[in-house]
């Protein structure tokens, strides 16, 4: 689902630099590098070719600052309030390989798994470019029905995700042993969400408020047709839209826990037996309920790139953010700390950030965002923290403070 | 609009079954029905929730012959869920035994907007 942001800013770019105390002839500010999400996408039955993979987040690039994680940012200085990043990819793999496939296989079964596999893999042991899976591997083998599904051990099983891609290798610098193949790259990830109270389906007093709205009603008339979808009639709209909004005010702020890893290869020949290590990365996103008016949310990311194109290393972010309000307004502090261990010992950095930011509900399906933030402490870029150049407004579809929103 | 119409054997001692698959994060419901030859006497023979990725399956019980001319119906409700998906889909297919039956698989999907409902249905014709 993909979700659009019209975004302003109040800083413009030829204003920017000047605000920000910056010396024309010094190099740029270590720019941040927008990663949007992989976004859930059409499911199909094969593979379909990926666009032209993306610049891979690198160590020089930390993904520090990125775009809301509903929202498509336009405009390059929008990306100047660095705002952390609560999400955790639905697809680490895509997301460490920096693309976004059109389509993505989702096998049901052993068998459409190890056809989906061999879209990856080929029978000649050599990478194939362009696939694009995920899967959640206990449900190859047995799917929940929605009694299992109350339980941990199977929710955990279910919603226990994998993916894998392969990706044309964007690494300039590599070259091929046989001059035949090109280079290929290998990421496979998970994803866990380890506890999500606002799961729906296990609120068993919502299902049963639920079945009791659909119950009791005469039944049909004699059918004319096989079937035309049409909308609810009123009655029953109302009592459906209040539940569900009742839920959504309650659940708000709620906790919730998610982890995702992924493992990144590279093969100069495409062949498996020449794959080595290019990268990994991790990711552990949780968020408190503070009662009934605030969240807490906290976030620990790593990204490991050893082929990144100028200074390979490992950037490392760890932070927090304070979210205070209701269901229809936020106002948000939030820090963190990264770090660049880069290869080249010269150019390890670290620095902070810091932004304030204020959410509010405009009709139900825009919110009006306003933060001012900014990096201190970083190579490169003077300290300009109290600048108007550091204040931006956005209009989003969704809410963007809170966790699990 | 005709009522399509769904070709099974009379021969086979393999039972009839209807498979209903309400698909995504939505709260899905429904309820099946059979219609006597004449359309005119309407009898309950399942119905219930379905929000996992499975379908559930209701056996006709009878013989399959008993089955011929009459007319089996659908409601499936679609309503959308707290922080559920914008788009459904649904799925009713009649077997007989493991094999599906010509012209026995339905399905719809789409925006999901406020619910949706189908109701319809398809002639039981005996070969």
């Amino acid at each position: 689902m993909t979700t659009r942001t019209l975004v302003f800013t109040v800083a413009l770019a030829a204003v920017s630099a000047e605000a920000r105390g910056q010396d024309p002839a010094a190099p740029p500010a270590a720019s941040t590098t927008a990663v949007a999400p992989p976004d859930s996408t059409t499911s199909g039955p094969t593979p379909a070719a990926i666009p032209t993979p993306a610049t891979i987040p690198t160590a020089t690039t930390p993904t520090t600052t990125v775009a809301p994680a509903n929202s498509i940012a336009s405009g390059s200085a929008s990306t100047d309030i660095p705002m952390l990043d609560t999400s955790v990819p639905d697809a680490p793999a895509f997301t460490i390989l920096g693309i976004t496939p059109s389509q993505i296989t989702r096998p049901r079964t052993p068998n459409e798994a190890g056809a989906a596999l061999g879209t990856a893999i080929g029978m000649d042991g050599k990478l194939h470019a362009g696939a694009a899976i995920e899967f959640a591997p206990g449900l190859l083998l047995h799917a929940p029905d929605l009694n299992e599904y109350q339980h941990i051990f199977y929710r955990i099983i279910h919603n226990a995700q994998l993916s894998l891609g392969t990706s044309s290798s964007p690494i300039s610098g590599a070259t091929t042993t046989s001059g035949a193949s090109s280079p290929t790259d290998l990421a496979i990830g998970f994803r866990l969400t380890i506890y999500d109270p606002t799961d729906p389906l296990l609120d068993r007093k919502l299902m049963d408020a639920y079945k009791q709205a659909f119950s009791g009603r005469p039944p049909p008339v004699f059918p004319t047709s096989g079937g035309v979808p049409a909308d609810f009639a009123s009655d029953l709209q109302s009592k459906i839209s209040k539940l569900k909004s009742d839920a959504e005010k309650k659940a708000w702020n709620a906790t919730s826990v998610q982890i995702a890893a992924a493992y990144l290869w590279t093969s100069p020949d495409s062949s498996l037996k020449s794959m080595s290590r290019k990268g990994w990365a991790t990711w552990l996103i949780g968020s408190e309920a503070l009662w009934g008016w605030g969240q807490a949310i906290e976030v620990f990311r790593v990204i490991n790139n050893t082929s990144a194109g100028i200074d390979p290393g490992t950037t490392l972010v760890a932070g927090g953010r304070l979210v205070v309000g209701g269901p229809r307004w936020g106002v948000s502090a939030e820090a963190a700390y990264n770090h660049l261990y880069a290869e080249s010992p010269g150019t390890n950095d670290g620095w902070g950030q810091a932004t304030a930011a204020v959410e509010m509900n405009l009709t139900s399906s825009s919110w009006l965002e306003i933060s001012f933030g900014d990096t201190f402490d970083k190579q490169g870029q003077n300290d300009r923290f109290f600048s108007l150049a550091n204040l931006k407004w956005a209009i989003d579809s969704k809410r963007v403070l809170l966790q699990g929103n | 609009m005709a009522l399509p119409t769904i070709q099974f054997s009379k021969a086979s001692a393999s039972v009839l079954q209807v498979d209903v698959l309400i698909g995504n994060l939505v709260y899905g419901y429904y309820e099946l029905f059979l219609w006597d030859r004449g359309g005119t006497v309407q009898t309950k023979i399942g119905g219930g929730v379905n929000n996992d990725d499975l379908p559930d399956t209701i056996k006709l019980p009878n013989a399959p012959a008993t089955y011929d001319g009459q007319t089996l119906q659908w409601r499936i409700d679609a309503a959308p869920l707290p922080n559920g998906d914008t788009t459904y889909s649904v799925r009713v297919r009649v077997r007989q035994g493991e094999n599906d039956l010509p012209g026995g698989t339905f399905s719809w999907g789409g925006d999901l907007g406020d619910g949706k409902e189908i109701v319809g249905g398809a002639v039981l014709v005996g070969k």
